[in-house]
């Protein structure tokens, strides 16, 4: 076994599944508060030479870890044709998801469980590969294991050479609502979820915590909020942008319809995949011009999800 | 069955050019390879927008169709496409581009020839076989020819001794715009590619300035070289005529002016083959609407 794994052999496994893996990156830091005891006080300098007798640390909660992965997005991460696939708990958020942790991870030659989707996202280009990145929150420890490879012999992945997007400010087609030819230069999209840790006393109490690595963990990962966000880059901004995040052409503010942003995302082949949307406010919008490019407008769109 | 060159046409714009001596067509597709952790290489995939490259070699016996000025002076091709073929069996079948941009016009002329005219092209639309399959529907202009007498070159900043041999060029730097193709959620519900695919630019661009360079060869008579220090202070600014006029009536065939140009270069040659020579390049600048001077 050569001391440094190569990339062809590091497998990346989410949830027991085989993932195509650009790149990962796994950390893990524990929580520790710094203890300092003072003594042997010289009271003939006044105290001016408190020397520190003692200096320990002390975990402030249980070890968590992060993950950060970026990967090729297939048509069999997602549910195709409304049929759920069996790994769509990997990346999708979504309101009502399971409180459950992933199990079964793999980096390289380290396995660890008790991990749970913090983010998921993906960013357009024109003519490119769609790569999606996904970030977990990871409580406990992680093992050893020899490393592994698999195998894909083909590959049908997002590609943005058949993928589309749409753009409707109030919904209203952004093209009609600016009154001239709207095209976008780039799309991305991100969706976030806040999720609370709870944790029993009692069992966070117990020596036999320190009896593993993974020492305490947390009884339950709840979903406090989910909010989806997804901007655009292209030629134009929303006119009369409003201050409640709408367009408003006409002189009534009340009652007009959200804005929206959609990727209809594509296989190469021309498969569909999975369709992404973000329907709500429009949080912020700029618009650039610098020498040697183009005037560039930025859109972003937020929903709350949960 | 192949086909000799008395059996091509070759169509620019609606045009038989006459005086071509080769083209050349090509594309090339830029893939990306895709690899994954654990597995290695799995496929390469097209990642890139694909673009064509058509180059035209020609001898300049008219007065070029492509040479065509708007109103106020500046060459069509700095802003338009231009679509074109190669026909062949009986104008039947062919190789043809859509949406082409201008990227390098150039013309030299050595002493007993007629003056070449190269012309190179990015191609943003189609490229291939069964492209713009359609006969010249436009009358090409009368042939003339020049001869060494009625060339001539015109410095105004001084008279020029025997020319031997000039070339002009215009490079033009375009820049594509690329944007994602659009569709709405109907086309998606019902497995529908994008009602607009945007596979073509949505834009092309000319970044100005347009370069112009500019370069003779003199016989040396009365001309002497500058002094390399004098004329890096004082950088004179020059306009440079290349006038091609018809042998027979004196008409003007084609002629390439370079506003306000600046000598950049100058070169002294003397050899036991033959007579000093000077050779001058002259460097221009052409913007899109703030006239240089």
């Amino acid at each position: 076994m050569t001391p440094f794994l190569r990339f062809e052999d590091g497998k990346i496994t989410l949830g027991n599944k085989d993932i195509l893996a650009q790149s990962a990156q796994l950390s893990f830091a524990p929580s520790l508060q710094t203890e300092r005891v003072y003594g042997n006080v010289n009271q003939s300098t006044l105290g001016s030479s408190i020397e520190t007798q003692s200096r320990t640390f002390s975990p402030k909660a249980g070890l968590k870890g992060s993950l950060a992965v970026t990967f090729i997005v297939n048509e069999e991460f997602f549910a195709k044709d409304s049929t759920v696939n069996n790994i769509d708990s990997l990346f999708h958020i979504k309101s009502g998801m399971s409180d459950q942790p992933i199990n079964g991870n793999r980096v390289g030659r380290y396995l660890f469980d008790n991990m749970y989707l913090k983010s998921f996202g993906f960013s357009m280009q024109p003519f490119g590969v769609i790569f999606a990145k996904a970030e977990y929150d990871i409580y406990g420890s992680l093992r050893k294991s020899p490393s592994f490879r698999f195998q894909k012999l083909s590959i049908d992945p997002a590609h943005a050479l058949k993928s589309f997007g749409e753009v409707k400010a109030s919904n209203i087609d952004m093209a009609t609502y600016v009154g001239n030819q709207f095209e976008l230069n780039s799309l991305e999209y991100n969706i976030l979820v806040e999720r609370k840790i709870h944790n029993h006393i009692r069992a966070s109490e117990h020596t036999s915590i320190n009896t593993t690595a993974n020492s305490v963990v947390p009884v339950r990962v709840s979903t406090e909020s989910i909010e989806a966000q997804m901007t655009i880059k292209g030629n134009e901004i929303v006119k009369n942008l409003n201050p409640l995040g709408d367009a408003q052409s006409g002189g009534v503010a009340d009652g007009l319809s959200d804005s929206s942003i959609a990727a209809y995302i594509y296989s190469l082949a021309g498969d569909r995949i999975a369709s992404f949307s973000c329907t709500g406010k429009i949080m912020s919008q700029s618009l650039s011009i610098a020498e040697g490019q183009y005037s560039e407008g930025t859109i972003t769109v937020k929903e709350i999800i949960k | 069955m192949s086909f000799s060159n008395y059996e091509q046409t070759v169509i620019i714009d609606s045009i038989a050019l006459s005086g071509v001596i080769d083209v050349n067509g090509s594309y090339g597709i830029s893939e990306r390879p895709i690899k994954a952790a654990g597995v290695g290489f799995i496929d390469a995939l097209v990642d890139k927008p694909l673009e064509g490259n058509f180059t035209m070699n020609r001898k300049m016996v008219s007065n070029d169709p492509l040479l065509k000025m708007n109103v106020v002076g500046d060459y069509l091709y700095d802003e338009r496409y231009i679509s074109g073929a190669i026909l062949f069996d009986n104008n039947t079948k062919g190789f043809g581009f859509t949406k082409a941009r201008v990227t390098r016009y150039s013309v030299s002329c050595t002493v007993g020839d007629l003056p070449d005219i190269q012309t190179d092209f990015t191609v943003f639309g189609n490229l291939g076989s069964g492209v713009m399959i359609q006969e010249a529907t436009e009358t090409h202009p009368p042939i003339q020819f020049p001869s060494q007498g009625s060339i001539s070159v015109n410095v105004g900043d001084f008279t020029v001794d025997s020319i031997t041999d000039f070339s002009y060029s215009r490079g033009l730097n375009l820049q594509p715009v690329y944007a994602l193709p659009r569709g709405t959620a109907s086309d998606f519900a019902s497995a529908d590619p994008a009602s607009v695919p945007n596979l073509d630019p949505v834009q092309v661009d000319t970044l100005y300035p347009i370069e112009t360079d500019i370069n003779f060869t003199m016989i040396a008579h009365e001309y002497q070289a500058r002094r390399m220090k004098d004329n890096l202070q004082r950088a004179p600014k020059t306009d440079v005529a290349i006038e091609i006029r018809d042998s027979q009536d004196n008409t003007m065939i084609n002629s390439f002016t370079g506003k306000n140009v600046r000598l950049i270069g100058e070169t002294t040659s003397a050899s036991v083959d033959g007579e000093l020579t000077i050779s001058l390049t002259y460097k221009g600048y052409e913007t899109l609407h703030n006239p240089v001077s």
